[in-house]
């Protein structure tokens, strides 16, 4: 059954819902709770947007689950660190939730330093009829009250309330670039540029370093960390990804601190390919275990790798995202577009890989046919409902008639953030401020 | 030729980004503030590679009796100035150290391989580098800094007076670019005019820039990179002695550009002791900014 609607979905059968845009803001990223039921958004002004999936109705079949906004509550915001004389950005770089276990929801979020554990809940009841209150709040006056009754809950317009239950701060110097819930639930990570600290959620005053790779003198610094995850199913195993195109993977089992790794995933450089910008688009910019744990996949500039976790020489498959623009890369160098974090996702079955690109376009990778497709999330270019077109981009020579150059191709325009359903083939996609959710085509 | 001024150019494109990353919102992003010091670093070493590459060809032109492979080449010119013999055997060490900011490792074999594997041998690199900094250190401490800051080849195609030993890398250098007309020995003779303590006041030096400047063949780019030339000579300037203020900042937490300020870098100096202690802060500051 998933493997049908696989195949139907590389075949470009995608539905598009309508297009959510949010409130002007660039959305940092993308995030799918557990169940797929709800999807969170963090933007570059500190808010979160959470979306919840619509309950199917049997009155408009069509409308097959959408996603509505569930609440909004601004996560963090600017700060100034008064001893470095810096300003703490307020965007949101990552949001992780924590899996439900009563009727709250519960999210990690992340600016560059401090990391808040939000509680989401719904409030669907108020109590009414006390003794010393009117319903409004005013104090009744004493001498009014002549009889004694009990409040009781009576139903009330749903509300949905975020507060702040945890937050972790003052652990890091750097900048936090990612964060990872493990599976036992009690723990987290948060990983900066050159350190990882292991959390419990519960406290916030303490935190482990379970990574450091500072150097002694800074003028030693070769490689920062530039994303890190725990294993899904393995508690105890995580891996870390740096700026040189190599994966640590790291057994909290074996010492305190995992600075020597367990496992180190590295692929030799071909030299042919050696220019001035080899290094930066070597840096791997996203790191996600696949749902079964046995592979991982890495996004470095112009390529998305598979591991296999017993593998370390090489990797399994190397797909080509966007390879006409290695011949580009100077100009990308000069317009700062070469330091693009791309996010990379797997589907639920870890049969397709997904990731974006530039001029709105995105990338899906099927790993068992080895079929890919180029789609583009725009509003011009695609009614709501219809059925998305793939995509070319033209290398050089003739060009077709639907085919796009290399040439016009919108640099600003770059799909960063992406997050696929955990079951179902929904996938969330966002472009620049606004974002995009597709639904597979259901007859 | 290309590589040359493409390595030139990316080098303005660097320290561009660096600087303006001191003044973005959030603070400098070391991330990215080591990927631009990579890109620098090699646009640096291919940029002072093909350089050597027709210093190397120039001296041969001088001595037509017998063929020599580069690496000797540089041996004869050391031969003539004295000082320089002894710093030979630190010179590839040396070299590795400027070259890259770690210390000799497993990362360091492959930078040097790639040094190497460039037309020129390690040693020329640094010779310009103690010619200047011998210049420099007669000119005086204050101008040392910003003129050996101008080591790292990034301005060669000003000619403003305020550069003065930039100017001899430049002239060395086009002199090298257009060698069938002057004889081969002027320019050597010129280099070793710079070296001479001359008056070495910056009008001196300027007068024989302007007329090395006047024959030499017009800046090789459009007049877009000649504006980015002098964009980078004032970005040196300004970072430099900015980067004075960083040395003295006392940051206790882990700032990056802080935390490299130290007053005496390790040592691996390639030319002066003393000027070098100057320059290290500045290049190894870009490499870990």
């Amino acid at each position: 059954m998933e493997e049908d609607t696989d195949s139907r979905k590389i075949n470009s059968s995608f539905l598009r819902d309508h297009n959510y845009a949010t409130e002007a803001d660039i959305i940092s990223t993308v995030e799918f709770n557990h169940t797929g039921e709800l999807l969170a958004t963090g933007d570059k002004g500190g808010r979160v947007v959470i979306f919840q999936r619509e309950q199917e109705s049997k009155n408009q079949p069509h409308r097959r689950g959408e996603y509505n906004v569930y609440s909004t509550f601004q996560s963090h915001e600017p700060e100034f660190d008064y001893l470095k004389s810096l300003e703490i950005e307020e965007k949101i770089n990552k949001i992780r939730w924590l899996p439900q276990q009563n009727a709250a929801y519960f999210l990690l979020s992340t600016n560059d330093k401090t990391v808040k554990l939000w509680k989401v809940s719904e409030r669907g009841r108020r109590p009414e009829g006390y003794n010393l209150k009117d319903d409004d709040g005013r104090i009744r006056d004493p001498s009014t009250i002549t009889m004694l009754r009990v409040p009781v809950l009576q139903p009330m317009d749903l509300m949905v309330e975020a507060t702040p239950r945890r937050v972790f701060s003052n652990a890091h110097t750097y900048h936090i670039n990612s964060i990872s819930v493990n599976s036992d639930y009690e723990t987290y990570m948060s990983a900066d540029d050159l350190r990882i600290n292991l959390w419990n959620l519960e406290i916030t005053n303490r935190s482990f370093n379970i990574v450091d790779i500072k150097p002694a003198n800074m003028e030693e610094l070769t490689e920062v960390i530039t994303a890190a995850e725990f294993h899904p199913n393995q508690c105890n195993t995580f891996v870390y990804s740096s700026s040189k195109g190599t994966i640590r993977l790291c057994d909290m089992r074996a010492a305190a601190l995992c600075d020597k790794h367990s496992k180190f995933f590295e692929e030799p450089e071909d030299p042919s390919n050696r220019s001035f910008f080899s290094e930066i688009i070597s840096s791997i910019s996203d790191v996600k275990f696949s749902h079964s744990g046995r592979y991982m996949m890495t996004r470095d500039y112009l390529t998305v790798k598979v591991w296999d976790l017993n593998m370390e020489s090489r990797p399994l498959e190397t797909y080509q995202v966007h390879d006409y623009l290695r011949s580009k890369l100077c100009s990308l160098y000069e317009n700062d577009c070469i330091f693009d974090k791309f996010e990379c996702v797997w589907n639920g079955s870890d049969s397709v890989i997904m990731t974006g690109s530039y001029n709105n376009f995105f990338r899906m990778f099927d790993r068992n046919t080895k079929r890919d497709v180029t789609l583009e999330a725009s509003r011009e270019n695609s009614k709501p409902r219809a059925i998305l077109k793939p995509r070319k981009v033209c290398v050089g020579g003739k060009r077709r008639k639907d085919e796009i150059s290399v040439d016009s191709l919108d640099f600003s325009k770059k799909i960063l953030h992406s997050a696929w359903h955990p079951s179902e083939n929904i996938i969330a996609v966002a472009a620049t401020n606004n974002l995009y959710i597709f639904q597979d085509k259901v007859n | 030729m290309e590589f040359k001024v493409e390595a030139h150019r990316i080098m303005s494109i660097s320290l561009g980004k660096i600087y303006n990353s001191r003044v973005q919102r959030g603070g400098i992003k070391l991330h990215k503030n080591l990927l631009v010091s990579l890109v620098l670093r090699s646009a640096r070493q291919v940029y002072l590679s093909d350089y050597y590459q027709g210093v190397c060809l120039n001296a041969q032109t001088m001595d037509t009796a017998q063929p020599w492979p580069p690496g000797e080449t540089m041996d004869s010119e050391l031969d003539e100035n004295d000082s320089r013999e002894h710093e030979l055997p630190h010179e590839v060490g040396s070299d590795v150290r400027t070259s890259t900011p770690e210390r000799p490792g497993s990362p360091v074999p492959a930078l040097l391989n790639d040094a190497v594997a460039a037309p020129q041998p390690v040693a020329p690199p640094q010779l310009p580098s103690r010619r200047c900094s011998n210049a420099a250190a007669r000119e005086g401490e204050a101008n040392a800094t910003r003129e050996c800051g101008a080591l790292g080849g990034v301005e060669s195609d000003s000619d403003t007076p305020s550069n003065p030993p930039a100017a001899s890398f430049c002239r060395k250098r086009r002199s090298c670019e257009k060698m069938t007309t002057p004889p081969p020995e002027s320019p050597l003779k010129k280099i070793k005019q710079q070296q001479q303590p001359t008056a070495t006041t910056n009008t001196t030096t300027t007068t024989t820039t302007t007329t090395a400047a006047q024959e030499l063949p017009p800046p090789v780019g459009d007049g877009e990179e000649e504006m980015d030339t002098s964009n980078v000579s004032s970005l040196i300037s300004i970072f430099g002695s900015s980067f004075s203020g960083l040395l003295g900042k006392e940051s206790p937490a882990s700032e990056p550009g802080a935390e490299d300020s130290e007053p005496d870098p390790p040592s691996g100096q390639i030319c002066c002791e003393q000027v070098l202690k100057n320059i290290a802060p500045w290049s190894t500051a870009i490499v870990a900014f």
